[in-house]
């Protein structure tokens, strides 16, 4: 394909508009990637260290609630002691009162125990129903602690609650059972302690871990621990925990958790805040996030309390839906055996990333329109300027290859159409006096129209000045040829005249003497001619005679007319009588048969009358016909003789014409015999003329044998004249200046 | 039975020659205008005006060509009407080639088997030399419309009267 100027024009036009977006639209996309990246860095960051110092906030919360709690119980346990010293002695009746206890190992259900006395209240089931020991309920009303009197059983240590100020605490219920030894034989920790003589700390295991129990042992006057009381905080700070706890919240869905790390809360949800809280529970249950849950757990005591952990997780609220994405931060706080942790969706986090995004693809696609637009305008654009610088130079080199293939009459009409199509060629001939205004293609176009218009008129004047030397070359050689023929004929003639007139010379002798006989010949013609005339006399009286004649016979032709006429009549009038015997024949067969019988012969007579009647029509029929055809024969015989007369009359004109005719020819002959006489002198004068005649020209013919040489040499010069011009022609026609 | 022939366009008919009073020759004839086409007009008939019938154009709306034997049938009404006075009323049939009366015995005459509604007035069919002869009833020729026309009754009554 070649490629052509104007196509380069609009390549480098629409380059250089499409070059620089399509960079902008690769920077864009550049930096939307990276931007992209860095934003979800951030964002990540971000949500991270928010996490974290939830976390934290959350842990240092459950320290202070912890070393409050510890405080108070403390101090709670100091009221306690002290209101029992004050409240008298504690002593063991040998009386025994029955307790019904709410045991898990024994079928026994009632137990006989020697009355505990604390000061002046005896310890029975009875007396301490619903009626607690007015020493607790003072220990309670100053401390805000519960307090619960445990009765030791036996020596091994086991104890059974007598008296308790604790509500809806099911192991701490008067007649509640405290074995020493648990289900697997191992001693308790706490009867150990309490038998000791310490007292004993205890976070419960079993409720949500922050009830934190203080034992204490009870001893009688001898020192005999015969008993203990258990001392623990109301669930004041615990609730406060939670709800301080549960109010936090992480951005939309963000929450926190505490699982249990011991007991039977291992593994399990202490708290939770979320929109769903029903569903996060029961997305405990699915396998996989059991496990994740132990990883969380197991990772937490390993690194130690008070250590943040992050982890990016996939979390599933139910085991067939497609899981979340979720980061959570999260530590240990030994005391209780919790992991608190706080955690959010990172996909709430997506729509940021995907507005930032979605801001860098509306600028991308702006980019791309805008560059649409803008290389559709510079098509546009390079299209139109591209034809302007183009389109005359295209223009141009057509003219100048008809130049060149010397077709000048074909490049002037190109001009011309250029000059009606290309405005720039237009305005070249507008401004032509002002060249200082035209641009480049304008002055190219003015240049080549005037060089056109100089070569064509160069060449119209060589082609014209050639056509004329050819014209005249062909001219000079035609006369000369024309000349030569001349004298060629000249010479001819001269030859042909002196042999005519030798000939001339001779003819005049026999001429005389075929004279004399036609004198002789005239004479008896004049006598030839009278007898005709005579015989033409006798034939003109005859013709009148039979002229005559015939108008008598056309007389009589026209009375044999009238004859027929008549007769006509005659039989018309038969005819009628035939018509009306008919008639009455008719009515007459008619009445006779109205007579019946009597009419019979009559009708016979009838029928008789009718055929008469019939056989007259039949032949006056005949004499019509013959009447008709007589009378066509009598015309045509008129018509016959009136064209006979005149032919007859006709000849006796001729007749006569020809009579006079005669007589001017007798009269001819008559004159002709003196002028004979005369020819016959004439010719004998000819004859020595002629013979003068053939000599001179018998000179001329030489002569002319000369000139005619001559004009041969003549002609020879004008041929080659002709042959030279003839060159320049066929050169010049290359050039064609006209159609 | 003695039958007066004639003829319609190219073919034979005939009447029987008792119905018939006379023959004549063709006379000038007074025009009815607006009468029916086939009423060629009336003329005197011995005394009497007598309205002419023309039989080829009733029958084929062609007028009778002006003939020789083109004539005129005269018929008395008392042969077609009982109840009419002989010798008072007649009626002319115009027609062609009335030259003839032939002999015929009655068995020769066949119905023709045809009843055409609009001519009832064409008879028997008897073959003859040359061709076949229809007979004309002539007590059908003359309809209710007809009669009205050519022979008024309030004028009989009067003439009656």
């Amino acid at each position: 394909m070649r490629f052509s100027l104007r196509r380069k024009i609009m390549t480098i036009a629409c380059g250089a508009a499409i070059v620089p977006i399509v960079v902008m639209l690769v920077l864009t996309s550049v930096l939307e990637t990276r931007l992209a990246d860095s934003v979800a860095t951030e964002i990540r960051a971000l949500i991270k260290s928010h996490i974290s110092q939830v976390t934290s906030d959350l842990y240092e919360q459950c320290q202070s609630a912890n070393e409050l709690l510890t405080l108070e119980t403390e101090r709670a346990l100091m009221v306690f002691n002290t209101l029992f010293e004050d409240g008298g002695e504690i002593r063991v009746l040998e009386k025994e009162s029955v307790w019904t206890t709410i045991n898990s190992r024994s079928d026994k259900a009632t137990l006989g125990l020697p009355i505990l006395m604390i000061g002046n209240y005896s310890m029975t089931s009875a007396k301490r129903k619903n009626n607690p020991l007015p020493l607790l309920a003072e220990a309670f009303s100053i401390s805000g602690a519960y307090g619960t009197i445990y009765q030791r059983v036996n020596i091994e240590g086991d104890m059974v609650v007598v008296d308790s100020t604790t509500v809806g605490n099911e192991k701490m219920a008067p007649g509640v059972m405290f074995y020493s030894l648990d289900n697997k034989g191992q001693r308790n920790s706490v009867i150990d302690g309490v038998l000791a003589g310490g007292t004993v700390y205890e976070h419960e295991d079993g409720d949500d871990g922050i009830r934190y129990v203080a034992f204490h042992p009870l001893r009688d006057g001898s020192g005999l621990i015969v008993g203990m009381f258990a001392v623990y905080m109301q669930d004041d700070i615990s609730e406060n925990l939670h709800d301080s706890i549960l109010k936090t919240s992480i951005n939309k869905s963000g929450f926190v958790w505490v699982l249990g790390t011991k007991g039977v809360n291992r593994g399990k949800y202490i708290m939770s805040r979320s929109n769903n809280l029903k569903a996060e529970k029961a997305s405990q249950v699915t396998d996989a996030n059991k496990d994740l849950i132990f990883q969380i757990i197991v990772k937490a005591i390993r690194v130690g309390e008070g250590k943040l952990i992050s982890k990016e997780y996939e979390w599933k609220l139910a085991p067939d839906e497609a899981g979340r994405m979720k980061l959570s931060v999260y530590t240990y706080f030994e005391p209780w055996g919790w992991v608190i942790g706080s955690g959010v969706y990172l996909d709430e986090y997506n729509g940021v990333k995907a507005r930032l995004t979605g801001t860098m693809a509306e600028l991308g696609k702006w980019l791309g329109l805008a560059g649409f637009v803008l290389f559709v305008i510079t098509l546009i654009v390079s299209f139109y300027v591209s034809g302007l610088i183009a389109n005359p130079i295209s223009h141009m080199v057509g003219i100048a290859k008809m130049i060149a293939s010397g077709n000048i009459f074909d490049a002037k009409k190109s001009i011309k159409m250029v000059e009606k199509v290309c405005p720039n060629a237009r305005k070249a001939v507008r401004n032509v006096h002002k060249q200082e205004n035209l641009d480049e293609t304008g002055l190219l176009f003015l240049s080549v129209r005037d060089m056109v218009d100089s070569l064509s008129s160069l060449i119209g004047q060589v082609q014209r000045s050639g056509i004329q030397v050819t014209t005249s070359s062909t001219e000079i050689a035609a006369s000369a040829h024309q000349l030569g023929a001349t004298v060629g004929q000249q010479a001819a003639a001269t030859n042909q005249i002196s042999a005519t007139s030798s000939e001339i010379s001779a003819n005049s002798g026999e001429l005389a003497v075929t004279m004399g006989v036609v004198n002789d010949s005239a004479s008896s013609m004049a006598s030839l001619a009278q007898d005709g005339q005579d015989g033409l006399k006798t034939m003109i009286r005859i013709m009148e005679e039979l002229s005559d004649s015939t108008s008598s016979i056309t007389d009589k032709l026209s009375c044999i007319n009238d004859k027929a006429n008549s007769i006509e009549g005659i039989v018309s009038t038969i005819t009628k009588v035939a018509d009306r015997t008919n008639l009455l024949s008719l009515n007459a067969a008619i009445e006779a048969e109205k007579a019946g019988k009597f009419g019979q012969g009559f009708s016979v007579v009838a029928g008789e009358i009718r055929r008469l009647a019939d056989q007259t029509s039949v032949a006056a029929l005949e004499i019509e016909n013959m009447i008709g055809n007589m009378r066509v024969a009598v015309d045509s015989g008129v018509v016959e003789m009136d064209s006979f007369a005149s032919d007859v009359r006709h000849g006796a004109d001729k007749a006569s014409k020809l009579g006079k005719k005669l007589d001017g020819i007798m009269r001819g002959v008559r004159d002709l015999n003196p002028r004979i006489e005369q020819v016959n002198d004439g010719m004998s004068a000819q004859a020595q003329g002629a013979e003068q005649i053939s000599d001179a020209m018998v000179q001329l013919s030489d002569t002319a044998t000369h000139t005619s040489e001559a004009l041969g040499e003549f002609n020879r010069a004008a041929t080659q004249l002709n042959e030279a011009v003839q060159g320049l022609r066929s050169e010049v026609t290359r050039f064609k200046v006209s159609e | 039975m003695l039958v007066l022939t004639f003829r319609i366009a190219e073919y034979s008919y005939a009447l029987k020659a008792m119905l018939v009073a006379e023959v004549v020759p063709p006379a000038i004839y007074k025009e009815l205008p607006r009468s029916p086409e086939y009423v060629k007009g009336i003329f005197n008939y011995r005394g009497t005006i007598t309205p002419v019938v023309d039989l080829s154009m009733l029958a084929t709306d062609a007028p009778c060509k002006s003939m020789m034997s083109t004539r005129v049938i005269i018929l008395d009404l008392a042969d077609l009407d009982s109840s009419e006075p002989r010798g008072e009323k007649f009626l002319g049939l115009l027609a062609e080639n009335i030259t003839e009366t032939i002999s015929i015995v009655d068995s020769d005459f066949e119905s023709s088997g045809l009843e055409i509604p609009d001519a009832p007035w064409l008879g028997k069919v008897a073959r003859v030399d040359g061709g076949m002869l229809q007979l004309i009833e002539p007590g059908k020729l003359l309809s209710d419309e007809l009669r009205m026309v050519l022979f008024p009754k309030e004028d009989m009554v009067q003439v009656d009267g």
